[in-house]
């Protein structure tokens, strides 16, 4: 019988890696005028993927229930595939990015002349020290990769909220079926599901049950507890990318002091829905900046479906994609008619990435915030 | 007064002010308050409710870090001095920004994870407006001190935490196994095997015991659904802190217009239910739901993580737990992570 374990990396593979890998490719295609940077849409393409495939199954759930698990696996694997073919002239581009990622040499990282840039270690300047340096660098990158795995492997999922959000994993794997019904009520084992938020964090639970069921396994959960230290690392990621414009010293220090609080730390160590909402929160704002200053097709989409995924995870974000959109309508550097027509249009993104969730959950679901909220 | 003082010393002699000052009024406990919600999240005087509620995103030290409120003055030197705030991309940002945290502040106050929103926006941000004042000034020699001090400030703060921390989990979290990592990867198939078995283990002790029981009885669920992830038993959702429970009608309250014992009567007849899995300090969200507790819930399991079940008795008594905490402490004190204490442990 094949592993649980196994079957994790498999998934982790194909979701982490192989999706990617597609959304990369789309991403280099559609950015016909070169205006997102290399890194920043490889970043994107694995912040992406996982949400992607959350919000393929929830339309497939929703609109085409009750199938067999591998009827979903198969189409939403295939769905990416699509996605790759369409874009398959950009494969060599994102090969050749990423190789060079992994060129260790000294000449070929920036990041270890971070090491020299600062007088304090000017006097130390030699290849040695660059080559120490890099060493360091692959060093922290193997060793978050090792506590990254270990705290997957040996920390069962646990905490009210994580709970909550896996066991409704675990019945829409189930029940095969996404429906918008006024009680999100279990008679299986009389669970309610309390929670308000989209169901993009649950589903990729979901994904990981459907997956696993073809191969006869039917309590997988590394996936699950694997989102919280991805999305942890991919912020550090960002940050740095962004910060780093101004000053690589800066960048590094800014990610040091986030990873140093305690409540970043909780957050990267302690499986939550967290690091998935802010990442995307994060992303969201950095599209808004991209949308307006470099006005275009790709950074519009870009934008709102940043700005759909992190409100399709969380409530808060519901909010926060109403005040993004605004400050989007209000510093659009166009005319009013070019401005109304471009945020109908992210509007209309908005909703087909996550926001109708919300729509429906209010006119024939709970009624989502329309409710009497309790609080746990 | 020189340039140096000016632009280094005056501000860090503020700064450890105003930090001497904060960290004094964090540690202030009004003892009169006694809403273990309020204390828990810190909030349970006016003052703290302003610093670590309204305004915790930049104040709430021992869970944001004390380097957040860094934005505020570093923020309006760069708006007001720098003009940073120069073009139309940057203007949509800070209005993004400024409106999603007044919200957070205005709604998200009780909750810490909400107050973390914005903070991997805020304190790289706070780093930036740092680097463009050392700039700006003609500072940067010192920039790797300047820098080297915030960090310092911050690993004080989070070593501060971590002690609570430890004190919160006790013996809750120890490693089961001393095999390193070379080990590990030299002999894959027992490494396997080990995470295999892991898998099957839980967290909490008592969901051993809950399977354990027969099939067919169901439990009354005080708002942990590790029962419904970790079993395949039936069971009915509760929370006592507002008194609200869950059924395919939705929700429903338990306790209003019902005495300690026609909840009894209501909980074993109606709803089914033999046992009930809570902790006592959930118990303590409402006094009646405890006083139901200690009335008609004899425990009969309780683990290192302090879950408790309880079985719902058919006459009124006087049940307490004393004798398991009693027990859970003695084990602890032996160094056992582990712990299951049983009804038979204690009688």
């Amino acid at each position: 019988m094949i592993s649980a374990f196994f079957v994790f990396i498999l998934l982790g593979a194909l979701t982490y890696v192989y999706f990617s890998f597609s959304l990369n490719a789309l991403l280099l295609k559609l950015d016909t005028h070169h205006i997102i940077e290399k890194p920043l849409a490889l970043i994107f393409a694995l912040a992406l993927a996982p949400f992607i495939s959350s919000l393929f199954l929830h339309y497939l759930l929703w609109l085409f229930p009750s199938q067999n698990a591998i009827t979903y696996v198969i189409i939403i694997i295939l769905a990416f595939t699509l996605i790759l073919l369409w874009a398959k002239n950009k494969i060599g581009a994102v090969l050749q990015y990423i190789s060079g990622k992994f060129n260790f040499s000294v000449q070929n990282n920036n990041d270890a002349q971070l090491f020299i840039e600062n007088k304090f270690f000017k006097i130390y300047t030699n290849e040695r020290i660059l080559i120490l340096s890099n060493i360091t660098l692959w060093s922290i990158v193997f060793i978050a990769s090792y506590y990254w795995m270990k705290q997957i492997i040996g920390t069962p999922i646990s905490g009210h909220d994580m709970l909550e959000y896996a066991i409704q994993a675990k019945h829409f794997a189930r029940e095969k079926l996404i429906a918008y019904i006024p009680n999100r009520y279990h008679a299986e084992n009389n669970f309610f599901y309390v929670g308000l938020h989209g169901f993009s964090f649950p589903l990729i639970g979901t994904w990981e049950y459907l997956f696993s069921e073809i191969f006869g396994i039917y309590d997988n959960d590394y996936l699950l507890r694997s989102v919280t230290g991805y999305y942890g690392i991919l912020i550090l990621v960002l940050i740095y990318h962004f910060i780093k414009k101004y000053s690589r010293f800066y960048a590094l220090s800014a990610i040091t002091m986030l990873f140093s609080s305690y409540g970043f730390y909780l957050m990267v160590t302690d499986y939550h829905i967290d690091t998935y909402r802010i990442f995307m929160i994060l992303a969201a704002f950095a599209g808004l900046g991209l949308a307006i200053k470099h006005p275009s097709n790709i950074t519009l989409i870009l934008f709102g479906v940043f700005a759909a995924a992190q409100a399709y995870i969380h409530s808060l974000g519901v909010f926060i994609a109403i005040f993004l959109s605004l400050s989007f309508f209000i510093f659009y550097p166009a005319k009013f008619s070019k401005k109304a027509v471009r945020s109908l249009v992210l509007f209309f993104i908005i909703m087909l990435f996550g926001g109708v969730h919300y729509v429906m959950d209010v006119f024939l679901g709970t009624g989502w915030i329309f409710q009497e909220i309790k609080y746990y | 007064m020189s340039n140096l003082t000016k632009k280094i010393y005056l501000p860090i002699f503020l700064g450890v002010i105003l930090l001497l000052v904060l960290y004094r009024i964090q540690i202030q406990v009004d003892e009169t308050v006694t809403d273990i919600n309020l204390i828990y999240r810190r909030i349970e005087t006016p003052t703290k409710l302003l610093l670590n509620g309204y305004l915790g995103h930049f104040f709430n030290f021992k869970y944001l870090g004390n380097l957040n409120w860094l934005i505020i003055p570093f923020g309006i030197y760069a708006v007001v001095k720098l003009r940073f705030f120069d073009t139309p991309w940057k203007k949509a940002l800070g209005l993004s920004y400024l409106l999603a945290l007044i919200l957070i502040s205005a709604k998200g106050y009780f909750n810490s994870r909400y107050q973390l929103t914005l903070m991997p926006l805020t304190l790289p941000m706070a780093v930036l407006f740092v680097s463009l004042y050392i700039k700006e000034n003609n500072l940067t020699k010192y920039k790797f001190q300047i820098v080297s001090s915030l960090f310092l400030l911050i690993m004080i703060n989070t070593a501060v935490g971590f002690l609570f921390m430890q004190q919160k989990n006790g013996n809750k979290t120890v490693s089961d196994s001393k095999v390193g990592l070379i080990y590990r990867i030299t002999h894959p198939f027992e490494t396997l095997n080990k995470i295999e078995n892991k898998k099957k283990s839980t967290a909490y002790p008592v969901i051993d015991f809950i399977r354990s029981l027969p099939e067919d009885e169901k439990v009354l669920v005080n708002n942990l659904p590790m029962l419904y992830y970790y079993t395949n038993k039936s069971g009915t959702y509760y929370w006592c802190g507002d008194d609200t429970y869950y059924t395919n009608k939705g929700r429903s309250l338990l306790m209003e217009n019902r005495s300690i014992d026609e909840m009894r009567q209501f909980i074993s007849d109606t709803l089914g239910c033999k046992y009930l899995l809570s902790t006592d300090y959930y118990n303590q969200h409402s006094e009646k739901f405890n006083a139901f507790v200690h009335s008609y819930c004899k425990p009969v399991f309780m683990d290192n993580g302090e879950f408790v079940m309880y079985e719902i008795m058919g006459t009124k008594g006087n049940y307490i737990l004393d004798k398991f905490i009693q027990a859970l402490n003695k084990k602890k004190e032996e160094g056992i992570t582990r712990i299951s204490i049983r009804n038979a442990d204690v009688e």
